[in-house]
């Protein structure tokens, strides 16, 4: 069962929002959702793909090794044919200034599990490991045999979803993992579909699925100033945060513009660009929340 | 309150509060250790000067002690009506003795309006004592130094390119518990016992009467200024009279009561040059625990706090909290916690503040040390018994003494009170010892032939072949190294450089052995070591770079070091790109490690003049920035004469991993080896610290490293963009406290390349 392949895209160790504690976050690579403010655009796709920083390049022509010829340098410029492009890896790998870079790696659950591993000392009792993405549950036996050899080796899991699978893709992990972090984006369906592609009754279904079935919760609600900072999104959380036995907190995360940069090295065009919300308005926001519920809203 | 609770703050007291102003009011505005000048304005007399001149016939000890006491006899008495403790430091002077080398001249006083009209009087007086003044000079090092490398220029050259030989401060700490529990009397009456067993030293101890007689007598003047002050002024004759009588309890006799110790300690921490205390919170401990004295109106709080604020403006070195007791239990008492609590209140640079981490070490202690890093302190560095014992037995001190450490200096480590571990004998730098290995042996940068002829790196067919030219060229210079390290501790012996430090050195009086002369329990030799990290990073890219991945020549690596990159852009991209040490990367932290065994190793085959063993040390910033300029380009991708890696940890930036993967990598080393003390400095920008559970993770992240092979962190918590703004504005950023080698330090003190290498820590 460690044998299993996941694609992987980064493993951040050091976390401390992901969860409990001092963590290590798994991303897992591929996502149904397509949210306008991702800031994780690298994890969207399955395949493995070419990240390009055109201000690292020296012009050296190392790149030039492509089997697809995706590359070429005319007068000193790098152009990137992103079309001919299959990932293969072998400009990143060649590459000498850290210019071209793959992301997207095939690991073993044993290969992430030693990097989890450096890390135990650390954990003490409620740190560990947390899978994010992209959507774990797009990958539910890699992710599985990935949380079961974590909870074996004593360590606190946590999953962060979308929920927009098929819960039979999140049934597997429900009893190898401590905790879900739980995506609540928007309360409203249609806008819920328009910014991300979701569909709010799936997602709702799942939530309350896992809650039935015993799961631990923090809802995670991105604040994405002119699209979710609305009074009616507001009394959708506190009506999804109610409704549920096993929700711990309600974290807030403010929109971060740190995806656009990511988007460009991937060749994606980026025309949504909210603005970031204020500390003040953010506490603001948690404030009028916390009145209204039991458990504690935090800024994360 | 209860001082161990993070959430409650302490109170300054009315009293505390108005001796806070005045002690703020006077302290001088640059706060930098070493050039801190406290105290009263140079004053144009010449004590040392004249004591020789008296006594033309009398042995150097005899003149060197009257001189001390001179110097203080002849500085003025200031007493302030807010003061709780009393004792000023003397003004600056052409000629004073410091603990590290002897008697010094300072001729840049000559400029003072105080010296300036005697230049040439003085000037000629010194000349005609010179001999005696200074039995043995630096030229003692030089000379042997040139003799081994048949020329002047050549080693002139390898200062502080390669070394710097000799020693540097020579901070130790005094045994403050003895202090307290003889007083001057018992001291005499010890003198007087062992006098008689050691007829050959008996200048010496003619030396240590004089300084004692003296001591009590400079401390009577305190008495009579503050009786004459209670009579001339009734509205605070009260005070005076108190300070009066605290004086004269213990001019001779030890203390009984806390703020009789507090006195006691304070005067001869002023004739120690208000060097390294040690751990405070113990010695402390039964004067505070004891019943308070009804006639004094102080709380212990307050003498406590008054004693800090001495500490704070003169500059007390380090001072160390908690740890255990010898017999292994935690020995974290009220006052660790009320010391602390006086720090954070504070809020200062000095005095800086060590707290010793062990497994069973309250989890209210890390918690008030994490509370004070979020608050913006850099202080408390935080130390891990477990390594530091480990180191110890190394050594070989029995397990009981060894419980007892103390970190002094920029962040050393010693036995309090009777040991001298030179702090330190010298620097060495690695990189300049890779550079020979890489180039036959030739500085690149002046195609001088320097080291051993052992190659060039066109002549080396696998890493193993250049690890063999690198040990050479290592095993070669160290012997030199060592060798002229130990005409650093004649020099110290011959001048008597710790006389005054020898009366509560044990066990000096009963040896009849001054501390530099085998005097003490515990003698080792420590070195610090610079450039670990480029050493292992270079090993590191070329194994990869050249060996492993063949995507380089040695041919073309020697054309890009000998043109510092430039036109092998290229190149230079690819060996920075390696893996670098400080990422929890196996090959790169086990060169790091093999770089620091070699060296450990090495010099562990020698022993210092003062009798013991060598061990390791890395608590260096700004020799790595030396260093560093006198450091050619190295295949780890560094430039010509870039800063080197700072203290212990990854090259400045090079660690991209995370806290923990660096903290992995840090506690892999063989630290034990290097107990001479090994300084890592963290990053915790305050966002990390913000609340209460962050708190929590972090001080579970540090213990866990405590606890699993690192031997200490220091921390600094500026964010980048606060230190950026304070190069522009540096007036708004005067609170900004920083973490360079050992040293807490204000940001808007430190020199631009210094700013510029802790902003790059960000990268």
């Amino acid at each position: 069962m460690n044998e299993i392949i996941g694609n992987v895209f980064d493993i951040q160790r050091f976390s401390l929002h992901d969860g409990p504690g001092i963590r290590t976050t798994v991303f897992l690579k591929g996502c149904p959702l397509h949210c306008a403010w991702c800031h994780n655009p690298e994890g969207l796709r399955p395949e493995p793909q070419i990240l390009f920083r055109p201000e690292r390049c020296i012009g050296c022509g190392d790149c030039g090794i492509c089997p697809n010829d995706a590359h070429s340098l005319k007068d000193g410029l790098h152009r990137f044919e992103r079309s001919r492009c299959i990932g293969c890896g072998q400009c990143a790998e060649i590459c000498p200034a850290n210019a071209l870079t793959l992301t997207g790696k095939s690991m073993r659950v044993t290969d992430v599990m030693a990097l989890v591993r450096a890390d135990a000392r650390y954990y003490e009792n409620d740190g560990g490991v947390t899978l994010s993405g992209g959507e774990p549950a797009m990958q539910p036996d890699f992710s599985h045999a990935l949380l079961k050899s974590a909870k074996e080796e004593g360590f606190h899991t946590a999953v962060e979803t979308s929920g927009c699978v098929d819960f039979e893709r999140l049934r597997p992990l429900l009893p190898v993992t401590d905790l879900f972090l739980f995506d609540w984006k928007h309360s409203d369906a249609e806008q819920l579909m328009r910014y991300t592609g979701a569909s709010l009754e799936r997602i709702r279904a799942n939530l309350l699925t896992l809650d039935r079935l015993g799961a631990q919760i923090i809802l995670r609600c991105p604040i994405i100033p002119g699209v979710n900072d609305v009074r009616e999104h507001f009394n959708g959380i506190i009506e999804i945060a109610k409704s549920l036995r096993g929700c711990q907190a309600i974290h807030l995360e403010p929109y971060h513009a740190l995806g656009l940069s990511k988007a460009a090295q991937l060749g994606v065009k980026h025309s949504f660009t909210p603005s970031t919300p204020t500390a003040e308005s953010m506490e603001e926001m948690r404030q009028n929340l916390s009145q209204c519920l039991a458990v504690p809203v935090m800024i994360s | 309150m209860k001082y161990d609770s993070s959430e409650d703050r302490i109170c300054f007291s009315p009293a505390i509060e108005a001796l806070h102003k005045a002690t703020f009011a006077r302290a001088k505005p640059n706060r930098v250790r070493e050039g801190t000048r406290t105290g009263p304005d140079p004053d144009g007399k010449t004590p040392f000067l004249d004591a020789f001149e008296r006594m033309p016939d009398a042995p150097y000890a005899v003149c060197l002690a009257h001189g001390i006491v001179d110097s203080w006899l002849e500085s003025p008495i200031i007493i302030d009506p807010t003061d709780l403790l009393v004792g000023a430091p003397r003004p600056l002077r052409v000629l004073f003795e410091h603990f590290s080398w002897g008697i010094q001249y300072h001729e840049e006083l000559f400029d003072d309006p105080a010296y300036a009209p005697q230049r040439e009087s003085i000037q000629a007086r010194i000349e005609k004592q010179a001999n005696r003044l200074f039995p043995l000079t630096k030229e003692h090092i030089r000379s042997e130094g040139i003799k081994i490398f048949g020329s002047e220029e050549l080693y002139d050259s390898l200062d502080s390119s390669l070394w710097w030989v000799g020693g540097y401060q020579g901070h130790t700490v005094p045994s403050y518990p003895e202090l307290l529990k003889l007083g001057l009397s018992g001291t005499m009456a010890k003198i007087d016992r062992y006098r008689a067993e050691h007829p050959d030293a008996e200048t010496l101890y003619d030396a240590l009467e004089i300084l004692l007689k003296g001591m009590s007598r400079w401390i009577l003047l305190y008495a009579e200024e503050s009786e004459k002050l209670a009579s001339i002024d009734p509205q605070h004759a009260a005070r005076y009279r108190l300070i009066a009588k605290n004086c004269r309890d213990i001019s001779w006799n030890a203390p009984r009561t806390l703020f009789q110790a507090a006195q006691l300690a304070w005067f001869y921490a002023l004739w120690d040059w208000v060097d390294c205390i040690g751990r405070a919170d113990q010695f402390f401990y039964p004067f505070y625990s004891a019943e308070a004295d009804p006639a004094v109106p102080f709380s212990r709080e307050e003498i406590i706090q008054a004693f800090w604020l001495r500490g704070f403006e003169h500059g007390f070195h380090n001072i160390t909290l908690s740890g255990v007791h010898s017999d292994g239990s935690d020995a974290t008492n009220e006052l660790t916690y009320l010391m602390l609590q006086t720090c954070r209140a504070l809020h200062e640079t000095h005095p800086r503040v060590s707290v010793r981490i062990h497994e069973n070490s309250p989890e209210e202690l890390l918690a008030l040390v994490v509370r004070m890093w979020s608050e913006g302190m850099s202080d408390p560095t935080v130390v891990s018994d477990a390594n530091v014992l480990k180191g110890l037995n190394r050594l070989n001190i029995p397990i009981e003494d060894a419980r007892d450490y103390c970190m002094l200096g920029c962040q050393e480590i010693e036995i309090p009170g009777r040991s001298n571990w030179g702090c330190e004998d010298g620097s060495f730098n690695l990189a300049k010892i890779f550079e020979l290995a890489a180039n036959d042996g030739k500085c690149r940068k002046t195609g001088r032939q320097i080291g051993l002829k052992t190659g060039k790196l066109v002549d080396f067919h696998s890493i193993d072949e250049l690890w063999d030219a690198y040990i050479a060229q290592m095993k070669f210079f160290t012997k030199h190294f060592i060798d002229l390290c130990n005409r650093g501790v004649e020099i110290r012996d011959a001048n008597l450089s710790k006389l005054v430090k020898m009366l509560y050195t044990l066990p000096c009086i009963e040896r009849g052995l001054n501390p530099d002369a085998g005097g003490p329990l515990y003698n080792p030799g420590v070195v610090e070591t610079a450039g670990s990290s480029a050493v292992a990073d270079s090993f590191t890219a070329i194994d990869t770079v050249v060996f492993r991945q063949h995507r380089m020549t040695m041919e073309t690596l020697d054309k890009a070091l000998a043109a510092n990159f430039k036109g092998y852009e290229r190149e230079r991209l690819l060996l920075l790109n390696a893996p670098k040490f400080g990422n929890d990367h196996p090959l790169a932290d086990q060169y790091c490690r093999r770089v620091l065994d070699a060296f450990w190793d090495e010099i562990a085959l020698y022993r210092s003049k003062r009798g013991g063993p060598f061990t390791g040390a890395c608590s260096l910033l700004e020799a790595g920035i030396t260093y560093g300029k006198n450091t050619w380009a190295m295949p780890d991708g560094r430039y010509a004469g870039e800063p080197l890696g700072n203290s212990i940890g990854p090259r400045t930036g090079a660690d991209h991993n995370g806290l923990t993967a660096m903290l992995n990598s840090v506690s892999s080393l063989p630290l034990d080896k290097g107990v001479g003390g090994t300084t890592l400095n963290v990053l915790l920008p305050a966002e990390l610290l913000k609340s209460e559970p962050l708190r929590r993770d972090i001080a579970q992240v540090i213990r866990s490293y405590l606890m699993n092979g690192g031997q200490m962190a220091q921390i600094t918590t500026a964010s980048r963009e606060e230190m950026l703004d304070a190069k522009v504005h540096p007036e708004r950023h005067g609170d900004l406290i920083v973490r360079i080698g050992g040293f807490s330090i204000r940001f808007v003190e430190l020199g631009e390349t210094s700013q510029d290498e802790i902003i790059a820590r960000y990268a």
